[in-house]
């Protein structure tokens, strides 16, 4: 049976608590302290999550803009990075819901479109890595699988997050790993 | 290939199962019983397995630049609350929107007269005449848009969104002065798109209404809109009969 380690849970130290302290009282060189702590990690889920490096880049600012907007609210009932974390999926799914949901109908419509005035061929396969092959999946099985298998958060959690049930989840996640062995196996 | 207890598709069924643990004592014995005796079967859940170890084992990216300058712009501009903008004269609304409309009823009106309405309320925007092209809702020039004023400053979107809006109608309406030189199916595929992007606008300032700050959710409004701008040149520029 497969196991996840829950990566996030280590995503922050006890020393940090001054410098979010100090953070949350308007100061800014202590919460860029924060940032060079957290940045990749932060810049990771974004990027892992959408596929694409460049709209992670924005999604990570806003996700530190974000942070310190409500750093007031933070009250330390988990770790600052394991907050931080959280509050980088709820941006990110926050912004899909904007894009991602039409973004592959869209495509589909433009690329008719392109058809119709221009024929030509369709994209060709390649063998992928890993990070290639999980930029390539479908946005709702991407975004579990890196969620579940690479963040470590529990399908309970996940459900939560997407406002779908653990079995769903579960039933997705499966449907990502196939789909990953396939596309790697190429 | 049949194995005791279970056959490999079966097998498969309940892997999902199997892997989260969920199985009762039984179903867990006769897969592990399959499992011992089918190579196959043990060759996928060992690609499962070593897939699952390899992204649990991925390492950190790393952004390209240096996006800290661009967040410290950010949380160091003031939140200044804009003044709550006086309503324009209704007359002064009327009249831009009258310019629109005399630009391009005629042409919507013979398109209308045999296509379904198109979709391009967006929005709360009531359209204004069977005839007239509905405004979309990133044109505040005519109706009652619903455009929340924002506390934050942001004035160059509203200008931003009128010079879409324009360039907007006027491409529509050539578009739609053409319907009858396009085949078809091509229109039902421009209708289809404007929908789609339509929805994709009203999403993004859905998303944006819930947060205000994000450049990303800013940058996906002005996507759609520039990708609304897109397809429309494209449609108006299609041979006749495509």
């Amino acid at each position: 049976m497969l196991v996840t380690e829950p990566r996030r849970d280590t995503l922050s130290t006890e020393s940090e608590a001054p410098d979010v302290a100090l953070a949350a009282s308007g100061d800014r060189r202590a919460f860029e302290r924060l940032y060079r702590t957290h940045q990749n990690r932060i810049f990771s889920v974004c990027a892992r999550m959408v596929g694409d490096r460049a709209q992670a880049e924005e999604l990570t600012q806003d996700v530190f803009v974000r942070a310190w907007d409500k750093l007031s609210q933070f009250r330390g009932e988990a770790a600052f990075g394991t907050w931080l974390h959280r509050l980088a999926v709820n941006v990110v799914l926050n912004a899909r819901k904007s894009d991602g949901r039409v973004r592959s109908r869209m495509a589909e419509d433009e690329e008719a479109l392109d058809r119709v005035a221009a024929p030509g061929g369709a994209p060709m396969g390649t063998s992928m890595d890993l990070e290639a092959a999980i930029a390539a999946l479908p946005a709702g099985a991407r975004r579990i699988f890196v969620l579940h298998d690479v963040e470590g958060y529990k399908h309970e959690e996940i459900g939560e997050m997407l406002s779908i049930t653990a079995g769903g989840s579960k039933a997705q996640l499966h449907r990502a790993r196939m789909l990953l062995r396939e596309a790697l196996e190429r | 290939m049949t194995h005791p207890n279970l056959t490999c598709e079966a097998f498969e069924a309940q892997l999902p199962a199997w892997l989260e643990g969920d199985l009762d004592v039984s179903a867990t014995a006769d897969a592990e019983l399959h499992l011992a005796a089918c190579a196959r079967c043990r060759a996928l859940v060992a690609d499962l397995e070593q897939l699952t170890d390899a992204a649990a084992a991925l390492p950190v990216l790393t952004p390209s630049r240096d996006l800290w300058a661009g967040i410290e712009a950010r949380i160091a501009a003031p939140v200044v609350a804009l003044p709550v903008r006086p309503a324009r004269p209704r007359w002064h609304l009327g009249a831009i929107a009258a310019g629109l409309v005399a630009v391009t009823s005629l042409a919507t009106w013979q398109v209308a007269r045999r296509t379904a309405p198109a979709p391009d309320v967006v929005a709360s925007a009531p359209a204004p005449a069977v005839t007239a092209p509905a405004p979309t809702i990133e044109a505040p020039v005519a109706g009652p848009v619903a455009t929340p004023v924002s506390a934050e400053p942001r004035a160059p979107r509203p200008a931003a969104r009128v010079t879409y809006a324009e360039e907007i109608n006027k491409l529509r309406a050539v578009v739609e002065s053409r319907a009858n030189d396009l085949d078809p199916a091509t229109v039902a595929i421009i209708e289809s798109s404007i929908a789609t992007i339509d929805a994709a606008i009203v999403e993004a300032k859905a998303a944006l209404d819930r947060d205000p700050a994000s450049r990303f959710l800013e940058d996906q409004l002005n996507k759609s809109l520039e990708r609304k701008l897109s397809l429309l040149r494209k449609a108006a520029l299609l041979a006749s009969s495509t």
